[in-house]
């Protein structure tokens, strides 16, 4: 086990290379660094002036040494300087991850919450009528942009009927402490809805499908057989081995939520690290845009290795060597 | 519908001939799409999909003849209305009539979503059948890399490459295709690496077809199948992205309307001038997407 | 005779599908005596199977039910009894060792927890004395080191070390009726004997009555006391192990017989039995045999042949033993009958 995790580890490694190669070259081939952008525009500036600030900056350096460099800083947690926040990066980015992983783990929370009982309900009531009205929404919910559906919620419970705040993440002059958090429960309904609702759906589907399969197992005859009741066949002879799975679909929802963070936050103004994400790349702060795919890699792939974990934890069957 | 009993009790009898309804004979010269075909008229789902797409399809191509306006019209004195029989969808911010908008903005959308599937399908089947084909460390690499990337959550890097590559259509076409042509490259890998160890393909390489007629001739053609079902999935995933990138002001650009960039007009507006009924310019464009998403799982 | 301990009374087992409706058991009758051994024979699909989770209650429904009949366990019709009582039932007093060893067992519990599980259930004993009894009954299917090997999990063992764990579960609560759903047909042939010599053993020390459902003839010979064919959902021939050997009477008995190969015996080639069983949609009238039967008359296409007495403890549902076959049919098929038993040797 400690072994496979330290495999794991250093499996890592190159894969991120790659992603900061990757990373870096876009972002150098972008039209203007950052010296350019900054005097843009700014009077009294000579081309001399831009030599000596870039000689500075090290801008002048050929790519690969200049990625070395870059390297070297974001090891040590430096990913550089926004110049329209005027903000160490990962300061930026440390600020706001706890709005995105907040609004990411209740999402994820409330798809799980929803779709488990959902989708083994349905498995078990096959053609039954909240089957199909499951099937139904599931169909919505994996068909519907996120965005489209945020817009809508905004519209219907924050402006039409002034239910729940339209966007923001805490109303203005809220003092610290209980009765932030207690704020905070409002503005947090909508944007985690919005989120969630993909992972809603397709994890209802799996869960249906999953546990459709299970029960027609060989096993589960076994465990009727025995004289267990109805209830303990499916909690402890169905339920596990249909959940098992969901694991790996957790472990492909993680990249999804993350991914859909950008668009959520932008909807809800939610103060979090995908709409920094949005509004440096449209500012051009390419410093900020590159701390933040190289952080959300991080984390994506860090929640691959955990998922893998969890199911050599769950499922016997697996062994790590 | 009726179910057998679980499997492993064989005592069930399979009745008679055919488990389901009866198909076309099999293996006699019917051929694998009119079979295809045959399915596909017999799947009400599948037929439903086809028709709003092809619905969409036709309604966006003669977007000239049927749209009463030119999408770059600007009508100052008509903003914001709600629907009429002068403004179907009504009008928006500026006074552009919204479905006209919708129209154009559904071309523009379907050629987004059906360039990119071509784009990416052609690049998974290069990536995967050279890999499949070849095997050894280029198939180490490229199914490594193909990994890597699925794990990886694509929009936050899309969103900085549209930065730069987007604006215009081919542009959001090529970044799309940039990640859509994993799934595509794991799939012909999959197959040619089952064909390529059966005996046809070792019969073709008896009779001395070189690497590239045996892949293009042999094995690529039988792995089409899936294929052309992944890149269904890619059109809906295109036109999705495409969307989400435009919504985010980093897609297709206006005045060249897009259904992204329209539900971002739409949102600017529900929140600054709320009282006013916004279902005539967020409503089509959003339902027009979730049709269209809707259809690709068929 | 003392009254029988199993005793099932024309049972009809329907499927409702799409297609029709599937006559899987279609009027089946036996009784099984205490400490017997009834083989129940017949190829697939014949409905052995679907007797078995008949008897158990474990059809799923839909799209199968239960039409017709009785099931009769010491005196108690089972199909009268509700769901919770017969859950008592079910595997404490009638217990059932499936096919596939493979897949019977959860993947992701101990087999411990498993064998365990039953015994809390219907023994109310406490955990710590089910994990006992448990690691005592995987001794007595033999399981090396059974002590250490409770707490492992099923991918840990072989198939005939998994089908032991299932011996060993269905026996935990000592029950009088153990239904044995093929349970060598999964595994390699020197396993097979294994698990036979085993189940003859521990039916010995238990006293137990074991339903015996097989297509192999073989394991028929070995176990069985009284024997059952079963062709298309029905009973066509009932009587002993010694009778079903020497004086086969069905036609399709005579056929199962001729096609099971022999060792030590050169015979030119085994006689297969010609055509397809028959779909239990839409069965035609009269025997259903008839339409592969070699000694097919007249009236075994019109009507159904009912079971006529052939012997001591001997029926079969063949219109050869009627005053309908004429001296020179019964003939020929008493010649076919004793051709089909010499190739028995037993």
């Amino acid at each position: 086990m400690q072994r496979y995790v330290i495999r794991r580890l250093v499996q890592m490694v190159p894969i991120l290379l790659g992603i900061s190669i990757v990373v870096f070259a876009l972002l150098a081939a972008a039209p203007g660094d950052q010296v350019d952008l900054l005097l843009s525009g700014v009077p009294g500036i000579t081309p001399a002036d831009v030599i000596r600030l870039k000689h500075v900056y090290g801008l002048d350096e050929p790519p690969h040494i200049r990625y070395v460099k870059w390297l070297e800083r974001a090891a040590q947690g430096d990913f550089g300087w926004s110049r329209t926040y005027r903000e160490p990066v990962s300061t930026l980015i440390l600020d706001r991850l706890g709005n995105t992983v907040s609004l990411a783990a209740g999402a994820l929370v409330l798809a799980l919450a929803v779709a488990v009982p959902v989708g083994i309900y349905s498995a078990l009531h096959q053609y039954s009528a909240l089957d199909y009205a499951a099937t139904l929404f599931t169909f919505f919910g994996v068909s519907v942009p996120v965005f489209w559906f945020g817009i809508m919620l905004i519209y219907l419970f924050g402006v039409n009927w002034h239910l729940l705040p339209p966007g923001g993440i805490n109303s203005p002059g809220v003092t610290p402490g209980l009765p932030l958090v207690a704020d905070r429960l409002k503005y947090l309904p909508l944007p985690t809805l919005a989120l969630g609702l993909v992972f809603m759906a397709s994890f209802t589907r799996y869960t249906r499908s999953s546990m459709l399969e299970v029960v027609r197992q060989d096993f589960v005859r076994t465990a009727r057989a025995k004289g267990l009741p109805g209830r303990v066949v499916i909690r402890r002879h169905a339920l596990r081995n249909a959940l098992i799975p969901l694991v790996t679909v957790l472990g492909v929802a993680v990249p999804g939520i993350l991914a859909g963070a950008p668009l959520t936050e932008t909807v809800f103004s939610w103060p979090g690290v995908g709409k920094l994400l949005v509004d440096s790349t449209l500012g051009a702060d390419y410093a900020v845009a590159q701390g933040i795919i190289m952080f959300i890699a991080v984390m994506a792939i860090g929640a691959n290795l955990l998922v893998d974990i969890a199911y050599g934890i769950l499922d016997p069957r697996i062994r790590f060597d | 519908m009726a179910r057998l009993p679980a499997s492993g009790s064989p005592a069930v009898p399979r009745p008679g001939p055919g488990r389901a309804r009866l198909e076309p004979a099999q293996g006699s010269g019917q051929g694998f799409w009119a079979l295809a075909w045959y399915r596909f008229r017999h799947h009400k789902v599948a037929l439903a999909g086809a028709a709003v797409v092809l619905v969409l399809v036709l309604v966006t191509l003669l977007a000239g003849p049927i749209a009463p306006y030119r999408f770059e019209d600007i009508d100052l004195t008509a903003r914001l209305r709600s629907p009429s029989w002068r403004h179907l969808l009504g009008t928006d911010t500026i006074g552009h009539d919204v479905f006209t908008r919708l129209l154009y903005a559904g071309r523009v959308s379907l050629l987004v979503g059906f360039s990119a599937a071509v784009a990416a399908a052609s690049a998974g089947i290069l990536i995967g059948a050279t890999a499949g084909f070849y095997g050894g460390w280029l198939d180490n690499v490229l199914m490594r890399i193909t990994d890597v990337s699925l794990a990886l959550p694509d929009l936050p890097i899309l969103i900085v490459l549209s930065k730069y590559l987007g604006g215009s259509v081919a542009g959001i076409v090529f970044v799309i295709s940039l990640f859509a042509w994993r799934g595509v490259a794991r799939l012909v890998r999959g197959e040619v690496l089952k064909l390529r160890g059966q005996e046809f393909a070792d019969a073709a390489r008896a009779l001395g077809a070189t690497d590239l007629r045996i892949l293009a001739r042999h094995l690529v053609p039988n792995t089409l199948a899936p294929v052309i079902v992944a890149a269904t999935l890619i059109v809906g995933g295109a036109i999705l992205t495409e969307a989400a990138l435009s919504f985010l002001g980093i897609g297709i650009q206006p005045p060249v309307p897009s259904w992204g960039n329209m539900l971002q007009n739409a949102q600017d507006f529900i929140l600054s001038a709320p009282r006013r009924r916004p279902q005539g310019r967020s409503g089509p464009p959003a339902q027009a997407l979730g049709h269209r998403a809707g259809s690709r799982d068929a | 005779m003392a009254d029988p301990l199993l005793s099932v009374r024309n049972l009809k087992t329907y499927f409702y599908t799409d297609e029709g409706v599937v006559r899987a058991v279609d009027g089946l009758s036996y009784d099984l005596h205490r400490g017997e051994t009834l083989g129940i024979v017949g190829e697939s699909g014949s409905g052995k199977s679907v007797h078995a989770l008949s008897v158990m209650r474990l059809i799923p429904t839909p799209p199968g039910k239960i039409v017709d009949g009785q099931i009769l366990f010491e005196g108690r019709d089972l199909l009268k009894l509700s769901d919770e009582q017969m859950r008592r039932i079910r595997g404490n007093r009638i217990a059932m060792v499936f096919q596939e060893p493979m897949t019977s067992l959860n993947p992701v519990l101990t087999i411990g927890e498993q064998i365990a599980e039953a015994i809390i259930l219907h023994q109310h004993l406490d955990k710590r004395a089910a994990w006992t009894r448990a690691a005592e009954m995987l001794e007595r299917v033999k399981i090396p080191l059974a002590r250490q090997r409770v707490k492992d999990y099923p991918h840990q063992f072989s198939g005939g070390m998994r089908q032991r764990v299932m011996i060993a579960m269905a026996l935990s609560c000592n029950p009088s009726v153990l239904i044995a759903d093929e349970p060598t047909t999964a595994l390699d042939v020197t396993i097979q004997a294994q698990i036979i010599e085993l189940m003859r053993e521990l039916q010995r020390d238990f006293g137990t009555s074991i339903i015996m459902i097989t297509h192999n003839l073989g394991v028929v010979a070995e176990m069985c006391d009284n024997v059952v064919v079963m062709y298309a959902g029905r009973p066509i021939e009932t009587t002993t192990i010694k009778r079903i050997f020497q004086e086969p009477k069905h036609p399709y008995t005579w056929g199962l017989l001729h096609s099971v190969p022999k060792l030590y015996e050169r015979r030119e080639r085994l006689i297969p039995i010609e055509g397809q069983p028959p779909s239990l949609i839409d069965l035609p009238p009269g025997c259903s045999f008839a339409p592969r039967c070699p000694f097919a008359m007249e009236i075994c296409v019109q009507a159904d042949p009912p079971d006529f007495p052939v012997g001591p403890t001997h029926t079969a549902k063949c219109y050869l033993y009627s005053d309908k076959a004429t001296e020179k049919e019964k003939k020929a098929a008493a010649a076919a009958g004793l051709a089909a038993s010499s190739l028995s040797g037993s």
